[in-house]
């Protein structure tokens, strides 16, 4: 019966068309390898859309060649369509007349059932497939925080994607994957998201989105579709290979154009691969592709090795074509495309250099590393006056609040209106015409781009010129150019709009690479020196003696320590390694104000403050030793040490906080008493997290005060720190808590008198 | 000794609980009920049962230390993956969604060379060459 079903016309007809698709499908597989060749310059998005284009002709050849040969047959009623085949030999010959021949056993008439046979495996298994990948989704997931969540969306907005996307964490997912079409989800292996950094998570997920926002799962199963209808040609799961190659690459680009850091995201990628490759390395031997990706990520322009496979393809097509002819020689003549073989040429020399030199150039971008992202995107997407007003005029001083509203308005003339308004608010003298603050702000903007411009960066967008921006002139510069690697430390007695409360702060810039561009110590690899402990300075005998832990960086660790007497006078400074864990070094100082500053230099690496605070700032807070010979004859050391260690600034950082504490009470000419209340109120459940209100007062102060505020857990990991300058008194704030024991300390200043008062209370957050 | 067989393998609802303790490291019941409740709703009573039958069946353990009870995974990630790899679906076609899922990186994982490769090629640019 079934013998009867495969000689039918029908049959026959797509059997040809299958063993004609042998060499179309060559001949389309040897364009493309012809055309990438060509455009092997070309970007991502060209060669796959070249591939796309491939793959879709290869659907249609057979189509085509059915649609030709169909009637032919039924007409020809049985005869033999290429009077050249062998089988011909057998049979009468074609011409003559008769009954139509009872067709041969014709071995060709089984292509047909055979290829219908494999054409159902290959959809059991997409079937199988596509129940593995929904249940994925369903299995072992949870909803990834609401943290992560919002970052996503965040960043699906940048993408433009307009669908809902969700972020799932999953104990089966193996690596990071996009699910679904109509209502994608991304699958995260559980612990990646505490495991990696945020940045490389960030980086992955705008793999994952641009995925989503090209519509590559619906691409991905037609493919797959397509594959399983031909499965019988290599050259169509190598074209298939080459969509899934140049889709990656694809992605990966958007991520780099987006964070505009390729080595940072290539660490990403090759992070990734070891931690899924940890004890379970590859068993098959062809590996994957990263190799290629990352090469490509970190050599732009790099030889790929399309034409190796194109070629090796070409070669099988042509091998299998001609093999095709020798049983079946009236078969086109076409079918070897010999002449379009090309040599792989060799790797251009030139082509090599280039590749290097563009790595150089990228290398040499001060904001390398994933802190300068969000001036690299908005660089990326300025086009019209208004966004560069936002992205570039007042990108530093703007609020978040109002880049928000602005983003908002809908038309020019609202954003004209919005503009003026920004600046009418900042006007110290709203009756004049002149508005001082705006002349200020772009006299500023002039001077940064005059005196710190860096390269191709402009002088605006270096760190000196962000702080010069936006926290004005420095009153203090200190020149170490000279120094190994060299920086610049500068000094503001006030920094006015206040980071740090006090006003009082130095930041440090250095030329960590020698490449003649200074950077802020946070953009330093070594930013991990938070762990060292603050310095501690003891008043004995009108000796300062300053002790601190020296962070461990498996080296000789330079330490340099300045102290000037107060206002501006006389400097006294160290400068000298340290090995030991613990640092101690003692100076003779005369009677009066200090400041105090460290510098650790990790070998090799930038200067690095010694408390940096603020997000990604490096500032050094600055203290003053004071000190008053009466007291210190008739006082016990103790009391001289206390003073020192509750106006270094750092007190609110100290680790023997409570001993601190206790000492300054005892202090009496810079005591401000402060207390702290603290209130705990429940969320919504079954948010488990509480919001503890924190009021800190000073009744002693004479109005407005400065506050200082650490809250750590008891193992001594910061959880929140707050800074404000000039805020009411008594001064509530409200921190969301998970429950668990904190201690709290707080430093308060009064800007009037200079007193300082601190208090440390250690407190619970019921669950 | 319970911990000496291997538990028995989980069920979906199990898995999910496993999924939060496993990316999120050991937690209250709290914790992990406010982790599931974010896609259905489930009591903090359904969860406390259920975490408290898993210890039996040694699948987490529970540390009693605190005030409030700690459990954690007793297994690792991986050994899930291998439990559930004998899915009749898998055994049959020898695939799993990773023809259909779009991820990061390949299906196909890296050998040992090819790490070494790429670890070279990021340590190379490291230095600025």
């Amino acid at each position: 019966m079934l013998a009867g079903l495969v000689h039918t016309p029908i049959a026959r007809a797509l059997s040809w068309a299958l063993i004609h698709f042998l060499w179309e499908g060559a001949a389309v597989a040897a364009l493309l390898g012809a055309a990438l060749f060509v455009f092997r310059p070309a970007s991502a998005r060209v060669r796959y859309g070249l591939a796309c284009v491939a793959l879709c002709a290869m659907l249609a050849a057979p189509a085509v060649t059915l649609a030709i040969l169909w009637p032919r047959i039924q007409m020809d009623a049985g005869v033999v369509i290429r009077s050249g085949a062998p089988p011909a030999a057998h049979v009468p010959a074609p011409s003559a007349p008769g009954p139509p021949p009872a067709l041969p056993p014709d071995r060709l008439a089984w292509v047909a059932p055979l290829w219908m046979a494999g054409v159902l495996i290959f959809y059991m298994r997409t079937a199988a497939s596509w129940a593995a990948a929904e249940r994925l989704r369903r299995r072992g997931t949870i909803v990834a925080s609401a943290d992560w969540q919002d970052k996503l969306r965040a960043l699906a907005r940048r993408l433009r994607v307009s669908r809902p996307v969700t972020m799932l964490e999953s104990c089966l997912a193996e690596t990071p994957a996009v699910v679904g079409y109509l209502r994608p989800a991304i699958l995260i292996p559980a612990g990646l998201l505490t495991g990696l950094a945020p940045e490389q998570v960030e980086a992955i997920l705008l793999h994952e989105l641009e995925h989503i926002r090209r519509h590559d799962y619906a691409v991905n199963v037609l493919q797959t579709l397509v594959e399983g209808l031909l499965f019988y040609h290599p050259a169509v799961w190598w074209v298939s290979g080459v969509i899934r190659a140049e889709r990656e690459n694809c992605c990966d680009d958007a991520v780099v154009a987006l964070v505009g850091d390729a080595r940072g995201y290539a660490a990403a990628l090759a992070e990734l691969e070891w931690r899924r490759s940890v004890g379970r390395p590859a068993l098959a031997a062809r590996g994957g592709n990263l190799v290629l990706r990352i090469r490509r990520l970190l050599e732009p322009q790099g030889p790929r090795s399309i034409a190796g496979p194109a070629l090796g393809a070409t070669l099988l097509m042509a091998s299998i074509a001609a093999g095709l002819m020798a049983w079946q020689p009236a078969a086109p003549s076409t079918a070897i495309p010999g002449g379009i073989v090309q040599e792989p040429a060799p790797p251009a020399q030139s082509g090599e250099r280039t590749a290097r030199e563009e790595l150089r150039a990228q290398l040499e971008r001060p904001y390398q590393g994933w802190l300068a992202k969000s001036l690299a995107v908005q660089e990326a997407q300025i086009a019209t006056p208004y966004e560069k007003w936002l992205a570039e005029d007042v990108v530093y001083i703007i609020t978040p609040d109002e880049k928000a509203a602005f983003q908002r308005l809908q038309t020019d003339a609202e954003r004209e209106q919005f503009i003026e308004q920004f600046w009418l608010r900042r006007d110290p003298t709203p009756g004049t015409v002149e508005n001082e603050f705006k002349e200020e702000h772009y006299r500023r903007i002039a001077y940064a781009n005059e005196h710190f411009t860096e390269g191709i960066i402009p002088g605006w967008k270096s760190h000196r010129g962000m702080y010069y921006i936006k926290f004005g002139p420095p009153d203090e510069i200190d020149d170490h150019r000279d120094s190994r690697p060299p920086f610049v430390a500068w000094t503001y007695h006030r920094m006015q709009p206040a980071l740090l409360g006090a006003g009082e702060a130095t930041v440090v810039f250095t030329d960590v690479d020698g490449s003649g561009r200074f950077v802020l110590p946070a953009h330093t690899p070594a930013s991990a020196i938070i762990m060292g402990s603050p310095p501690r300075v003891d008043l004995r005998n009108q000796t300062a003696t300053v002790t601190f832990n020296v962070p461990s960086f498996g080296g000789p660790t330079a330490v340099y320590i300045r102290i000037q007497s107060q206002p501006g006078g006389k400097v006294v400074e160290a400068r000298e390694e340290a090995s030991a864990p613990q640092y101690s070094k003692s100076f003779q100082l005369h009677l009066g104000s200090y400041s105090i500053q460290v510098f650790v230099q990790r070998p090799g690496e930038g200067v690095i403050a010694l408390f940096p605070r603020g997000e990604g700032f490096g500032f050094i807070a600055v203290g003053h030793i004071e000190g008053h010979a009466t007291e210190r004859e008739q006082a016990p050391a103790a009391d001289a040490a206390a003073v020192a260690a509750a106006v270094a600034g750092s007190a609110a950082r100290e680790q023997s906080g409570a001993n601190a504490d206790e000492h300054i009470a005892r202090v009496p000419t810079s005591d401000l008493d402060v207390t702290v209340g603290i209130k705990t109120l429940e969320r919504k459940p079954p948010d488990p997290s509480r919001d503890v209100v924190i009021t800190v007062e000073a009744p002693g102060a004479s109005g407005k005060v400065e506050i200082h505020g650490e809250i750590t857990t008891m193992a001594g990991r910061t959880v929140n720190v707050f800074a404000e300058g000039a805020v009411g008194n008594p001064y509530p704030r409200t921190i969301p808590l998970n429950p668990g024991r904190y201690r709290l300390k707080v430093l308060v200043r009064d800007p009037m008198d200079g007193r300082v008062g601190t208090r440390l209370k250690d407190f619970d957050v019921q669950p | 000794m319970p911990e000496m067989h291997e538990p028995p393998r989980p069920t979906d609802a199990e898995l999910e609980i496993l999924t939060v303790l496993w990316a999120r490291g050991p937690s209250t019941v709290r914790e992990v009920h406010s982790a599931i409740a974010q896609r259905k709703p489930t009591l903090y009573t359904t969860v406390l049962k259920m975490l408290q039958i898993m210890a039996e069946k040694s699948l987490v353990r529970r540390d009693e230390r605190q005030r409030a009870h700690v459990y954690r995974a007793s297994q690792p990630r991986e050994w899930t993956q291998r439990q559930l790899a004998g899915d009749l679906l898998r055994r049959a076609f020898g695939g799993s969604a990773s023809s259909l899922v779009l991820g990061a990186l390949s299906a196909s994982k890296a050998t040992p060379e090819e790490l070494a490769e790429i670890r070279r090629m990021i340590e190379k640019h490291e230095k600025g060459e």
